[in-house]
């Protein structure tokens, strides 16, 4: 096939070899294709236009008249509705059949029913019961935590009106009659060497208790501050769940019941 | 024989109902030869381009009654041929999860496979080299070269600048050339 002259003189332009080679079409078609594709083509776009013609088929299928008179049908069925059970007006088997309860249920069933449901649904364990005399020994320990603060505080105060050698010396029990030159200057040697806690540690439980008493002080809560660290205390809602939490923490610290008398 | 009646005519025939389908035929007839060789150059295959050229028939039925007349019909139906034709060739290619390594070879593959491919022979080696191009290139080239479209008409068809065209054009036969010597 030969080219035209505009392409063959473009590519001429281009200096290309492509303007020498005759543009063969080498594909080839079946015999006699372009004399039938028309027919083919037709045939498929009619196939294509009874497919969309078939899309309102529903509406040939429905009876004569059908679409004239349904709004008037739709109306009648509707006020049937508000006069009388549909099922009953349409259905005259149905409608014979008297609209009796074959099930019973046990006597007075209703009745209990909900208490009985409330109850199944309700905790099975009775609510755990504090005895008094436990909530009492809570309120022992917070009162013994405010006389712990109290004494802490009268100590803080008093450091500042009492010389360093009373305060040495009504704390370690010593004598009131004691020399008091000796007692200054035990106390001069424990402000030297800042071992005021170690002076404390040192102490007999049998001096403190003593101490205690004298002073008229309660001798149960000063142990159970001396001895414990706020962060050691048990949660505080495991007073309510476990009865024994004070008595078990008292004993993890060794603190056992002394009597003031 | 072509059916040399004015686009004008026929779509206005197209439009009244008693010769709607004598209408749509005599356009048939008129352009499918040159659609059908402008779809089987891109789709290779001519089943394929059988495949194709009916279904864009079909569409054109369906919406030759919205076309506007301010476009030429056969610049109409050489689009509509085109965008068949590419989208044809994608969707094939997913079927058979043809990879982006494999796509070159998947034209020239449908190319060798033809009944009278004979490799010895200029015009086959001709097309072995057009199917190594670039889609873009690939069409303008076969509208160019084979069709003998003028670009301002081209432009129309593949609503790209002439100066565009001719670019693609020109590498495409650079691409060609440099093949048939190299091979």
């Amino acid at each position: 096939m030969q080219k035209s002259p505009s392409i063959y003189n473009e590519l001429k332009e281009l200096n290309s070899p492509l303007a020498d080679i005759p543009a063969t079409n080498v594909f080839t078609v079946p015999e006699g294709y372009f004399d039938v594709l028309s027919l083919d083509i037709m045939q498929a776009i009619n196939e294509y236009r009874i497919e969309e013609l078939n899309i309102p088929a529903l509406e040939r299928n429905v009876p004569e008249g059908y679409f004239d008179t349904l709004a008037d049908e739709v109306l009648r069925k509707i006020r049937r509705s508000d006069t009388a059970p549909a099922m009953e007006e349409e259905d005259g088997f149905l409608a014979s059949v008297r609209k009796i309860n074959v099930f019973t249920v046990p006597e007075n069933y209703f009745e209990g029913l909900a208490t009985g449901i409330v109850a199944q649904v309700s905790p099975k364990q009775p609510a755990r019961v504090i005895a008094m005399t436990n909530r009492f020994s809570i309120f022992k320990y917070a009162v013994a935590a405010g006389i712990t603060g109290i004494i802490g505080l009268s100590l803080f105060t008093q450091f500042d009106k009492k010389t360093a050698a009373e305060l040495v010396a009504q704390v370690t029990l010593i004598p009131a009659n004691q020399d008091q030159s000796e007692l200054i200057k035990n106390a001069g040697e424990i402000i030297r060497n800042d071992s005021f806690d170690k002076t404390l540690e040192a102490l007999g439980d049998e001096e403190i208790v003593g101490y205690l008493k004298n002073n008229g002080e309660d001798i149960n809560a000063a142990m159970v501050a001396s001895v414990t660290d706020e962060k050691t205390l048990p949660n505080e809602d495991a007073y309510f769940t476990d009865e024994k939490t004070l008595d078990n923490f008292l004993n993890e610290q060794h603190i056992v019941q002394i009597s003031n008398n | 024989m072509t059916d040399q009646t004015d686009d004008k005519e026929l779509l206005f025939l197209f439009k009244e109902e008693a010769t709607k389908e004598s209408a749509f035929t005599r356009i048939i007839k008129k352009y499918q030869e040159k659609l059908y060789w402008h779809i089987r150059r891109l789709v290779i295959n001519h089943e394929d381009a059988n495949d194709v050229l009916q279904n864009m028939f079909i569409k054109v039925w369906k919406g030759l009654d919205n076309f506007r007349e301010d476009s030429q019909l056969y610049t109409w139906l050489y689009r509509i041929a085109t965008n068949e034709s590419l989208t044809f060739l994608q969707q094939q290619k997913k079927r058979r999860s043809v990879s982006l390594s494999d796509d070159e070879s998947f034209l020239s593959n449908k190319l060798v496979a033809d009944k009278d491919f004979d490799s010895n022979k200029l015009e086959w080696k001709l097309q072995l080299a057009i199917q190594k191009l670039p889609e873009r290139q690939r069409t303008v080239f076969n509208l160019r070269y084979f069709s003998e479209m003028p670009y301002e008409e081209m432009s129309r068809v593949l609503e790209t600048s002439e100066g565009s065209l001719k670019a693609s054009y020109h590498h495409a036969v650079k691409k060609i050339e440099d093949y048939i010597i190299n091979r």
